[in-house]
């Protein structure tokens, strides 16, 4: 990393760290990722001057391509997919920077032109041996591509090595350990970033300043005067062409494992000690290893699943996940679920986290709620609406913001309440646009800033704790599909939290 | 303090801004009130289509203009400014060339969809006050208590740097931060020797501070990489393009004199006490010291018809010796890219292409209002060209 201290020019910038100079190699360049994110946050951040010149992106895939036709696929993945008027005389500096080697990745000589290629490289564009490996393919490949860097001692360098691996990280616990055992014998945990893209969203880093900037939130967070927790991720798209995959997965690996886990990390932690990537991402494990395991024999009391089938939503007649192309049309995959969980812990004994996630419900909206309880006495007994308990929502999609509803006196003679909601939106306050997700963490990666990074302890302890969850979901089949799209999910999920005296937040 | 005239002028109220007159009994409460009132009007045409209206604000900005006829362009910034710096605006006009004449007040509340999603309408005060001729002096006391409590307060100061007239001093002693222009100066040196004094009392912004930051950005960027950066200890010469002002086309181009002055300051030049060098009357050349080592700063204007007046045209760091090497950031001919390269010895190092969008004067501002605390390195920067012009004068 380099910093003001060590350029004297650096120093009151705008941006005091950049990049240093460095290579990126995309594993399955040729695929959606690339062209939708990966090339339009790269040519942002060289734009930007957040990357230096000495920079180079090297795109590996199956396909016979030449470095003039990756960059012509790619200035039109630009047109189509960057936010704004790509600027041709940048994009033409920029398209120098980007070269293809063709090559299998199961195939030891893919490796070799890609080290004969990185050798030049480095040569001509002054990129130092510093190396990103982005892992963009199939999850099946991650290990292979890490076994035969190793191989050809593309492990290591005369600069840096640092590995970005997409998700799914795995399928199940097992499989996780698997994969994590085949990169570790390559790669150390500190060169190893897990994106999860949910992290590089402003609001969810925004969590961080809400809770440990504002000194007026914490003497409150907590079992004292918490009843509850809610968080909501709710899409009202299908499974959008992802049919085949999706039906391996399902919500709980795809939503609940990595993104909500990691959310509810932020919630739960308690504060680090500095803002430093170890220290937080300490904190955020050991939260979620206060979360209490749901044994598999019980998951029936603590979780409810579902699956869609005809309905509508937005206004649109839509088909059953069971019709969705390359589905099963006999597929027990879920694509909802609700869960309520406990932690073990100090801060949050007895509190109990209601999570719903699924495809295909009434509304897009994904949000954090906070629950209080009420007030200890009541007062106002003549007044004739009921009390209701306070609530902060954190609001991460749409409409990114917070919100704190709390009781207000009606004007007038009478003692009547209304209970107001105060809102923050972050659109309304700062109306520029946030960078893009990818752009933050790839510039955070090539920063070696792994704060909004999964590290291996807390991926692992997602696993732990949906593992049993899908094994007891295995047999027998279920009664699927089991709600309408364009509802709230199934009974059940109603019933989980009803059978406890509460009930779900209205959206 | 006399009441609000009756008449309203496209001229001094944003066009289809919401506006409600105000009655003669002026005060602050009445200016509140009258906000209040078109909050409401606003929030009752919000319509399905046009999403919520929101009331945020995250500032007071206060603009000073020494001409009425510099209204519109201002309604135009606040109204571009809104998108990401909601706000309550207080315009002070002040003509004291002309008859005295009162100050008048004018409200209005406007909205603007947000960048981003559009379904939100950010919105933005404004409140717009002229004064005339002597009363010019008591805008400062009637705009102090139209201030929003507990918000940041930036001034925007759109005429000469004044630091003895009194209305300045009062609302400057009001500010967190002033924002000046010096590309509009027409007596360069004596505006940065009143930005010296200022630093005293207040945080200071320069839009053409600001307009050089993609400049700076692609000289630091050199010296990121650690092999280059012994560049910087052997730099014997500077080269600094730039072309003429226009409302002062004989002296230097405050953009050149700021970058020269970041320059010395940040790599620790002493400025030998000897007078610059003159060519022509289109190159001086100052001498500075670092140890043993000489460092020649040239200021050259160049003729070029695609790039506006008093821009910078090309910075070339010049290093001998062991470290022999040439940076080099130009403006391209048409003025709308920048182009870096590295020489080091004979490899050439890769450059990059650059936009350079002429920014709009709502986005120079809208970099400054994000920025609270003082700017050392500018401050810095500053003091170092006071000493290249003293010694110029000399």
């Amino acid at each position: 990393m380099t910093e003001s201290m060590q350029n004297p020019l650096r120093a009151g910038l705008r941006f005091e760290r950049t990049a240093e100079p460095c290579v990126i190699v995309i594993f399955g360049a040729t695929g959606d990722l690339t062209k939708r994110k990966l090339i339009p946050a790269l040519f942002r951040l060289s734009q930007q001057q957040l990357i230096p010149a000495e920079f180079a992106i090297v795109a590996t895939a199956r396909q016979q391509l030449s470095d003039e036709e990756f960059r012509a696929r790619m200035r039109d993945a630009l047109a189509q997919f960057a936010d704004e008027p790509v600027d041709e005389s940048g994009w033409q500096s920029f398209a120098g920077s980007i070269f293809y080697v063709q090559g299998d990745f199961g195939d030891q000589a893919t490796y070799s032109r890609l080290k004969e290629a990185l050798e030049v490289i480095d040569r001509k564009r002054d990129t130092q041996g510093n190396r990103v490996y982005y892992l963009a393919t199939a999850p099946e490949y991650f290990g292979p591509i890490a076994r035969h860097l190793g191989d050809a001692q593309l492990s290591r360098s005369k600069g840096w090595v640092r590995l970005i691996v997409e998700k799914p990280f795995g399928s199940d616990l097992e499989s996780a350990r698997k994969l994590n055992a085949e990169l570790s014998s390559v790669f150390s945990e500190e060169q190893i970033f897990r994106i999860d893209h949910y992290l590089g969203k402003e609001t969810v880093q925004n969590l961080l300043v809400f809770r440990f900037a504002n000194n007026i939130f914490e003497p409150l967070w907590n079992r004292q005067y918490i009843d509850h927790v809610q968080v909501t991720n709710a899409e009202t798209i299908g499974v959008e062409g992802r049919g085949a995959f999706y039906d391996k997965v399902g919500v709980v690996r795809d939503m609940l494992q990595n993104h909500v886990f990691q959310v509810l990390s932020l919630i739960a932690m308690e504060p680090p000690v500095t803002l430093s990537a170890k220290d937080v991402r300490d904190e955020k494990a050991k939260a979620m290893r206060a979360v209490r395991a749901i044994p598999k024999d019980r998951v029936h009391e603590y979780a409810v699943r579902g699956q869609y089938g005809t309905g509508y939503v937005l206004g649109e007649s839509v088909v059953g996940y069971r019709e969705e192309p390359g589905v099963d049309p006999e597929s027990s995959t879920e694509t909802f679920a609700a869960v309520k969980l406990l932690f073990d812990n100090w801060r949050w004994a007895d509190v109990p986290v209601y999570i719903r996630s699924g495809k295909r419900l009434q509304k897009r909206v994904t949000e954090i709620a906070i629950q209080f309880k009420e007030a200890p006495h009541r007062l106002f007994t003549d007044t004739d609406s009921p009390l209701e308990p306070n609530v902060l929502v954190i609001r991460i999609q749409p409409n990114e913001g917070i919100t704190l509803r709390f009781g207000a006196k009606l004007p007038g003679q009478a003692m009547r309440i209304r209970w107001v909601n105060m809102d923050f939106r972050y659109g309304s306050s700062f109306g520029v646009k946030p960078p893009e997700a990818y752009e933050r963490l790839l510039l955070d990666c090539m920063l070696n800033d792994s704060t909004l990074f999964a590290r291996w302890d807390m991926v692992e302890r997602g696993w732990e704790l949906v593992t049993p969850m899908l094994e007891a979901w295995a047999e027998p089949a279920p009664d699927f599909p089991n709600y309408e799209a364009g509802t709230w999910g199934p009974e059940a999920a109603f019933g989980l939290i009803e059978r406890d005296g509460r009930n779900w937040r209205k959206l | 303090m006399a009441g609000i005239g009756e008449s309203f002028d496209t001229l001094r109220m944003r066009p289809n801004a919401k506006q409600l007159e105000i009655s003669n009994a002026l005060d602050v409460a009445a200016v509140e009130r009258v906000l209040a009132e078109l909050w409401q009007n606003n929030a009752g045409e919000v319509t399905d289509e046009a999403g919520a209206m929101l009331r945020a604000r995250a500032l007071n900005f206060m603009v000073f203009l020494p001409a009425e006829a510099e209204l519109a362009l201002t309604h135009e910034v606040i109204a571009e400014l809104t998108s990401s710096h909601p706000c309550r605006a207080l315009v002070m006009v002040g003509e004291k060339q002309k008859p005295d004449r009162d100050i008048e007040i004018f409200v209005s509340a406007f909205c603007e969809a947000s960048a981003p999603t559009r379904d939100l309408q950010l919105c933005c005060e404004e409140v717009v006050l002229i004064a005339r001729g002597r009363y010019v002096v008591e805008l400062a006391s009637a705009a102090a208590p139209l201030l929003v409590t507990d918000l940041p307060v930036f001034l925007w100061w759109r005429d000469g740097l004044l630091v003895e007239d009194k209305l300045f001093s009062l609302l400057v002693r009001a500010t967190d931060r002033l924002i000046i222009d010096s590309n509009k100066s027409e007596d360069p040196g004596a505006e940065f020797s009143a930005m010296v004094h200022l630093f005293k009392q207040t945080a200071l912004s320069d839009l053409n501070w600001t307009r050089l930051n993609t400049w700076r950005t692609s000289m630091a960027n050199f010296y990121d990489v650690a092999e280059l950066r012994a560049g910087l200890d052997a730099v014997s010469r500077v080269r600094l393009d730039y072309t003429a002002q226009e409302r002062h086309p004989e002296g230097v181009s405050p953009q050149a004199l700021l970058i020269g002055g970041w320059l010395a300051s940040r790599l620790d030049w002493t400025l030998a006490d000897t007078q610059p060098l003159k060519e022509h009357n289109e190159r001086l050349v100052f001498s500075f010291l670092k140890g043993n080592r000489q460092i020649t700063l040239e200021l050259t204007r160049v003729a070029n018809p695609g790039i506006n007046p008093g821009r910078l045209v090309r910075v070339e760091l010049e290093a001998t010796g062991e470290n022999q090497a040439q940076f080099d950031v130009r403006r391209s001919d048409d003025g709308s890219h920048l182009q870096t390269q590295v020489r080091v010895g004979a490899v050439t190092h890769p450059g990059r292409v650059l936009p350079l969008r002429n920014q709009s004067m709502a986005q120079l501002l809208s970099s400054d209002l994000e920025i609270l605390t003082r700017d050392r390195v500018f401050e810095d920067a500053v003091r170092m060209v006071v000493q290249m012009m003293r010694v110029g004068a000399s």
